[in-house]
């Protein structure tokens, strides 16, 4: 070590709260701009990522970021529910694939969203179980390895759905999910999720349930009317809240399938002009709209950027104060070191020299907070994941 | 052989008006291995003709040689390089760095002057010198946890780690009682007899003088005596 740079090291140490006071400001100076930078990064990929997935949704009219967020991340929206007519009309589109969700219910008190879906869902997103088998009937669910972890939930167990309405005695009452299998880990928001097939999620809409059968029902009050093809029966006959091999089968939709709600539709074109034609069609449409989610990323992306180009002249501006800052202390420090300064001439040192060893002093100290700046902004993209998981 | 200081026709003027000081020595030669005090009264110049000596100032006229070599034609940067080299230095309030410890004070000459800076003859020849003047067992200590006496051995050990040939004291006894200046004058000449260097030192402590081989009294021969001072060849 050179001698100026050793007198530094000693006179940075001889004074560690100074020393630690600047290099502090100066992290956070660093920190701010640099943290924010990676994680609105780390952000604009994840959301690329998952977006460049899916070409088109096509879901209710309204508005599109909310339906991107449905479809990509299962949240919750206030769009009105597609009807299930939309997703029969795409499979007759040639050249077109496409896959139902579901995903307006919660389990685990709102801890985890229920996507309903088909198997395609699962093979197209490359979800395979590591423990357990895929759902092959109404009341099954797999579910995703990150929310198995956190609800300690593996296959053989069950969770109960939310009840969406909690004070209306009419609505649908949870129903007991069986977890048959747990999804190996992909890093995406289906590990955070119970899939299930479609019929299940109309199940928790009350669209579907099962009971006894009419002909086995014994209470004369429970049957209101009966016919040669149908037996009306009241409101108060009990309907199962779990689903067993037993009951399954019992399990029925009421009204016409093409009314069934989906909350979106993944739609796979396998060229430019079917994706055309699905777009124009649909969005000719009084009630559907199809979005191309990488173009919703983008318009997101440009907001964010806008609160970054803020973030960042903020930062300038800390980062320039903190700079005077150093420099009127720096100024300071000469003076007050002056008699020492004049000793190190007297004695023999060059002028050049103790230059270096204010430069190194400087330099020391920029050179530990961009270490504990760069250590902040690895902890901050560590947290990153989990905040854009609870974010979404 | 050339003299270890040699100063001929200097003047050195400062500031105007009746704060004006002027210092005029025609001549004085010490040779290696001499040890002499400068003495006088105070304000007379005794110090500000140290500083001229070892071309910390710069004289208005005349020439200060040291080992041969005209001072007050170097540059500066080539006069700090032969101080650090040639010239060892006591101050008077000893000017040690608050933030370093005695050892480290000791090498400090070492870590600034050109070269190969501590090595571990120089850190070994630091241990033997503190030894030699009783401080062997404070040398991790920083100076605010030395006694006066101990950071006045500490300045002494500094001014004579690189084994300069010439060792500079300016008032090295200022702040002591008449028995501890008495050691303390011993100590540096005894140690500079030791590496055979020459010994110039400001004083204005009559007590220690006799223990010089030669005397340079700059209140000797001035009209004015504030103002002027006129010094012979010692």
């Amino acid at each position: 070590m050179t001698g100026s740079a050793y007198l530094a090291l000693r006179y940075a140490l001889h004074h560690p709260l100074r020393t630690g006071v600047l290099a502090a400001c100066v992290a956070v100076a660093l920190a701010l701009p640099a943290g924010s930078r990676a994680i609105l990064e780390r952000f604009e990929s994840s959301l690329y990522a998952r977006a460049r997935t899916v070409p088109l949704v096509v879901g209710a009219k309204g508005s599109r970021f909310d339906l991107a967020f449905s479809a990509l991340y299962f949240r919750a929206t206030d769009l009105a529910p597609t009807p299930y007519r939309e997703y029969a009309e795409l499979l007759d589109e040639p050249s077109v694939r496409a896959i139902p969700v579901h995903a307006r219910f919660t389990a685990s008190g709102g801890d985890v969203p229920v996507v309903a879906t088909s198997i395609e869902y699962l093979e197209t997103r490359g979800l395979a179980p590591d423990e357990g088998r895929v759902f092959a009937r109404v009341g099954e669910a797999v579910i995703g390895s990150r929310a198995a972890e956190r609800l300690g939930l593996g296959v053989g167990g069950w969770v109960f759905s939310d009840q969406r309405e909690l004070y209306d005695i009419t609505s649908p009452p949870s129903v007991k999910l069986d977890i048959v299998g747990v999804l190996g880990e992909t890093g995406t928001p289906d590990d955070d999720a119970l899939i299930v097939d479609l019929e299940t999620a109309w199940v928790l809409e009350g669209i579907a349930h099962g009971h006894d059968e009419a002909e086995e029902i014994e209470r004369a009050d429970l049957v209101i009317g009966r016919s040669e093809e149908h037996v009306a029966l009241s409101g108060a006959v009990v309907t199962y809240q779990e689903i067993t091999d037993e009951n399954a089968a019992s399990f029925h939709l009421h009204g016409p399938r093409d009314n069934l709600p989906l909350s979106s539709i993944l739609v796979y074109p396998a060229d430019d002009k079917a994706r055309t034609i699905v777009r124009t069609r649909v969005d000719a449409s009084a009630a559907a709209q199809a979005i191309v989610p990488t173009r919703v990323i983008d318009d997101l992306i440009a907001f964010l950027l806008r609160i970054r180009a803020l973030i960042d002249a903020l930062s300038a501006i800390l980062l320039l104060s903190t700079l005077t800052l150093i420099g009127c202390i720096g100024v300071l420090s000469y003076r007050v070191r002056a008699a020492e300064i004049r000793t190190l001439g007297e004695i023999g040192c060059a002028r050049g020299t103790v230059g270096l060893m204010f430069a190194f002093e400087a330099g020391g100290v920029l050179a530990v907070a961009g270490a504990v700046a760069g250590v902040v902004t690895l902890a901050a993209l560590g947290l990153a994941e989990p905040l854009m998981r609870a974010g979404l | 052989m050339p003299a270890a200081v040699k100063i001929e026709g200097l003047r050195f003027t400062r500031g105007e008006g009746p704060d004006r000081f002027e210092l005029r020595v025609p001549s004085l030669r010490i040779d290696p291995g001499r040890h002499t005090a400068i003495v006088g009264p105070s304000g007379c110049g005794k110090t500000t003709l140290l500083r001229l000596a070892t071309g910390i100032l710069l004289p208005d006229a005349g020439s200060c040689e040291i080992d041969g070599v005209r001072v007050d034609r170097q540059s500066d940067r080539d006069r700090r390089g032969m101080r650090a080299r040639k010239v060892g230095m006591v101050f008077q309030q000893f000017a040690l760095l608050d933030y370093l410890s005695a050892l480290d004070n000791i090498l400090l000459p070492a870590r600034i002057a050109p070269g190969p800076g501590a090595t571990a003859e120089v850190r070994r020849r630091a241990r033997d010198l503190a030894r030699d003047c009783g401080i062997a067992g404070v040398l991790a200590r920083k100076p605010a946890k030395l006694s006066q006496g101990e950071r006045q051995r500490v300045a002494i050990c500094r001014a004579l780690v690189m084994r300069p040939m010439l060792i500079v004291c300016d008032e090295p006894t200022g702040n002591l009682d008449a028995r501890r200046s008495g050691e303390v004058i011993d100590l540096i000449l005894s140690e500079a007899r030791a590496v055979d260097a020459t010994v110039v030192a400001v004083t204005h402590d009559t007590g220690i003088v006799g223990r010089f081989e030669g005397v340079f009294d700059l209140s000797a021969a001035p009209a004015d005596r504030a103002r002027v001072a006129v010094g012979a060849t010692a």
